[in-house]
């Protein structure tokens, strides 16, 4: 499995951002997360980058454990948060140098080449970050994010500040990427991005998970129970302000 | 330390360079670097040369024997205040990028720490430079003062890194508990050699005695004993023995801090990750708009209770401009904060001086505090950017606004007009009731800060828009901001005193015209001066017109 964790808690004081949280992603998945604000998303995805510790669980990348194999787990990680933070004055080509060591990379440059081609980046290769948009950060940030291969692909709001060619590119490169073997995790507020990308979704609610299924095995019951229910209709019945904060198992199909 | 980070170092370094040379693309930045160069040369220049001179002369025991007594004392001070404030601290500063790229990255803990403290180390050799050329004349050599001021700087450091990871190894309950423990030891230790210096002065002596025999204690001295040698590198006169035993052993305590450090290696990414998203978040605040932004839970607490104005007037379109200026004045009670601490520092001070040394009552002396007061206003000025700076970031909506250029130009520089006026008002008035003999300052002062500051608010904010940059520099170490700052400073007294001269010319000749009189002077001295504050507008107009949102704002 690229991606799993198995009884996640994480308390800040009385609070529980998360709470009992176990799910995996397979190589070639997709998993959307989804969730109201303050739902637990980040913290998840922290705690599976080796940001933060978890209060209890056990988190592995790529079969490392994160506690016990913290750099072979993240050799195989990429992490991209929503807001893409570089080095303002390094330049996209020098952040690629940076990565390629950091991730002990050897004949990287045409690769390195291919991606900034992909993502329309060539021409800015030696332009500081300082100078770049709101977008091409985005770009930069997932160009380093690829540059390695990595093995499980986190990301939060992928899609934030890119142009309809970005937002394409980056469709196409996250489905090409799963269809290679890496296991991808996205979480977004764009349901209809995790509907029409991800091949399986995780509802958190109030640090709880409420629903974690395979979108296709949805689409089928839905389909089998004559409700034509979208994945944003069931968002809302699973985290509207009634519900409780509690497990909905029987909506767990994996 | 893994070779990617020393890559990082490397290439950072290169880019701090590179973006030097990036400002010399445009004619404004030519122009700029140059005088903020010759700035730099002079002042260096100035350090370097009184170096030499100072070497010259027979250095005096009194200045390096008061380093090494006081400086341990202060040096104790920092740590204990370090056990105080420590619990919830990051060990080491990060930035966003580095949480980002390292902390999820492939790196130890211990690598990342290493090539954060060694960044930090790096930077303080030039720091040190500077302050060791400033405070020559405390040093006993240049290159020992440089050694000991380097080796300073990263105690600091590794001080604070060594016990934040100690709190956090130790988790926060036990260690407010260990706190308490250090803390009490610190006091009975301070009371107990205090009770020996009364105990060895027979408690007869006067209090500098006991404070002396206190000072002597052993438990003090064993206490400064690993921090006095940092000092005694510093104002050690020769390269002997003695000099490299002290070298020897403040080298010995920074290694012993950098063992706790490396051997502790407990999980800080979370807490780092949080202060530096907290530090970005208080950053960019600071850097859209100064002090005056700063916002709440940063550097001081928010009140919470909000002041409230009435609605605000037309006056010829600047009233909602000023009103929204003004509501960001009153809520930022920073400014009202820095105003007390300028007061105090500007007057208070030299007060206490004069009043201990008897020469409080010299008639000088009002005219001296009140010159002090008035010339810290021009240091103030940054505090009260409730202007074009504090706007950068809402130039664009400015732009947007159904107003036209010149209304918006007022308004924007009245604000910080009017803060400057009524502070340089009060001081002098405050002067003027405490001694009661510099009415016509004070008259002068009531009458004309208005249109002056308001020449001097349009100076720096043509100055701003013409050269835009953020308020708070956006790397540490970016000298050019601080000779910027110079340079601007400079620009200002030429500018006040070509309108003293001109206000001066003309109030002289109509006092001799008009036989004596001083309000016909005082008149004729108003004109030009409020002449020039008016002429300032279109100018600032023009400034405001012409900057492009898109090519001018910095990031």
């Amino acid at each position: 499995m690229s991606l799993s964790m198995e009884d996640f808690h994480k308390y800040y004081g009385e609070t529980h951002a998360v709470a009992g949280l176990s799910f995996t992603v397979s190589p070639g998945t997709i998993l959307g997360l989804v969730g109201p604000n303050g739902a637990g998303k980040t913290t998840t995805m922290r705690a599976l980058a080796g940001i933060i510790v978890p209060t209890r669980g056990r988190l592995a990348i790529d079969g490392h454990d994160l506690r016990r194999e913290p750099i072979l787990a993240k050799a195989a990680l990429a992490y991209i948060p929503d807001e893409p933070r570089l080095f303002d004055q390094l330049t996209i080509w020098e952040h690629l140098q940076f990565i390629a060591a950091a991730y002990r990379l050897t004949y990287w440059e045409p690769h390195a080449e291919k991606l900034l081609q992909t993502f329309d980046l060539t021409e800015k290769r030696d332009s500081p970050c300082s100078d770049l948009s709101r977008g091409m950060r985005q770009k930069v940030a997932i160009c380093c994010g690829y540059l390695h291969e990595p093995k499980a692909i986190m990301m939060d709001e992928p899609l934030t500040g890119l142009d309809p060619y970005g937002i394409r590119t980056i469709k196409e490169s996250i489905r090409q990427r799963a269809a290679a073997g890496a296991a991808v995790m996205i979480s977004s507020h764009l349901l209809t991005l995790v509907e029409d990308l991800c091949t399986a979704v995780l509802i958190l609610h109030r640090g709880r998970q409420v629903l974690h299924a395979d979108m296709e095995a949805l689409r089928r019951r839905a389909a089998e129970d004559g409700r034509r229910e979208t994945l944003e209709e069931m968002f809302f019945r699973l985290t509207g302000p009634d519900t409780p904060a509690s497990p909905v198992e029987a909506e767990s199909e994996s | 330390m893994n070779r990617a980070l020393w890559l990082l170092i490397g290439l950072r370094f290169r880019a701090w360079f590179r973006r030097l040379g990036a400002n010399l693309q445009r004619p404004r930045g030519i122009l700029l670097t140059f005088l903020v160069g010759a700035l730099m040369l002079v002042w260096f220049g100035t350090l370097v040369f009184q170096a030499i001179m100072v070497s010259q002369k027979p250095l005096t025991a009194t200045g390096s024997a008061w380093l090494e007594r006081l400086g341990p004392f202060l040096l104790l001070l920092y740590c204990a205040w370090s056990v105080i404030g420590s619990p919830n601290q990051s060990p080491v500063q990060f930035t966003l990028p580095e949480v980002q790229f390292l902390f999820a990255g492939p790196f130890l803990r211990r690598q990342i720490l290493i090539y954060k403290m060694l960044s930090h180390s790096l930077l303080t050799i030039p720091l040190a430079f500077f302050i060791s050329l400033a405070a020559r004349s405390v040093m006993g050599t240049w290159l020992g003062g440089w050694l000991g001021t380097v080796l300073i700087l990263n105690f600091v450091q590794l001080f604070s890194a060594a016990l934040s990871l100690l709190a956090h190894s130790l988790e926060q309950q036990a260690y407010s508990k260990f706190r308490q423990v250090v803390l009490w030891s610190i006091l009975l230790g301070l009371v107990g050699s205090a009770a020996y210096g009364w105990w060895a002065g027979s408690g007869l002596q006067q209090p500098h005695v006991v404070l002396e025999r206190w000072e002597n204690s052993p438990v003090l001295q064993y206490g400064l004993l690993p921090l006095r040698s940092f000092f005694r590198v510093i104002a050690s006169r020769e390269f002997d023995a003695a000099f490299f035993g002290h070298l020897l052993l403040a080298l010995g305590v920074e290694a012993v801090l950098v063992i706790v450090v490396v051997r502790l290696d407990t999980h800080y990414f979370e807490t780092a990750a949080q202060a530096a998203e907290r530090r970005a978040a208080m950053l960019e605040r600071l850097r859209s708009g100064g002090l005056a932004n700063a916002g709440g839970g940063t550097l001081l607490k928010q009140p919470t209770r909000r002041r409230r104005l009435p609605n605000p007037l037309w006056l010829v379109g600047v009233g909602p401009l000023v009103w929204r200026q003004i509501l960001g004045a009153i809520r930022s009670h920073r400014v009202f904060f820095v105003f007390v601490v300028a007061t105090l520092m500007s007057v208070a001070g030299p007060l206490l001086v004069l009043l201990n040394s008897g020469k409080a009552d010299t008639p000088s002396t009002p005219w001296s505090l009140a010159g002090i007061g008035l010339m810290m206003s021009m240091m103030l000025s940054q505090t009260v950017a409730f202007d074009f700076r504090a706007d950068l970031d809402r130039l664009e909506f400015l732009k947007t606004l159904p107003l036209s250029a010149w209304q918006i130009a007022v308004a924007q520089l009245l604000v910080p007009t009017l803060i400057l006026s009524v502070y340089q008002t009060t001081i002098t008035g405050i002067i003027y009731v405490i001694f009661g003999q510099i009415r016509f300052l004070l008259i002068a002062v009531a009458v004309f800060s208005w249109p002056l500051n308001f020449s001097l608010v349009a100076v720096e904010n043509g100055f701003f828009l013409l050269y835009p940059t953020r308020m708070v520099p956006a790397t540490p170490g970016d000298f050019s901001h601080a000779f910027r700052q110079m340079l601007l400073m400079i620009g200002k007294m030429l500018i006040l005193s070509a309108i003293v001269l001109l206000a001066s010319i003309t109030g002289t000749i109509a006092f001799a015209l008009s036989g004596g009189s001083w309000v016909v002077s005082g008149v004729s001295a108003y004109l030009p001066t409020a002449m020039v504050a008016a002429f300032t507008v279109p100018f600032i107009t023009w400034a405001f017109e012409r900057f492009d949102v898109a090519r001018d704002t910095p990031p």
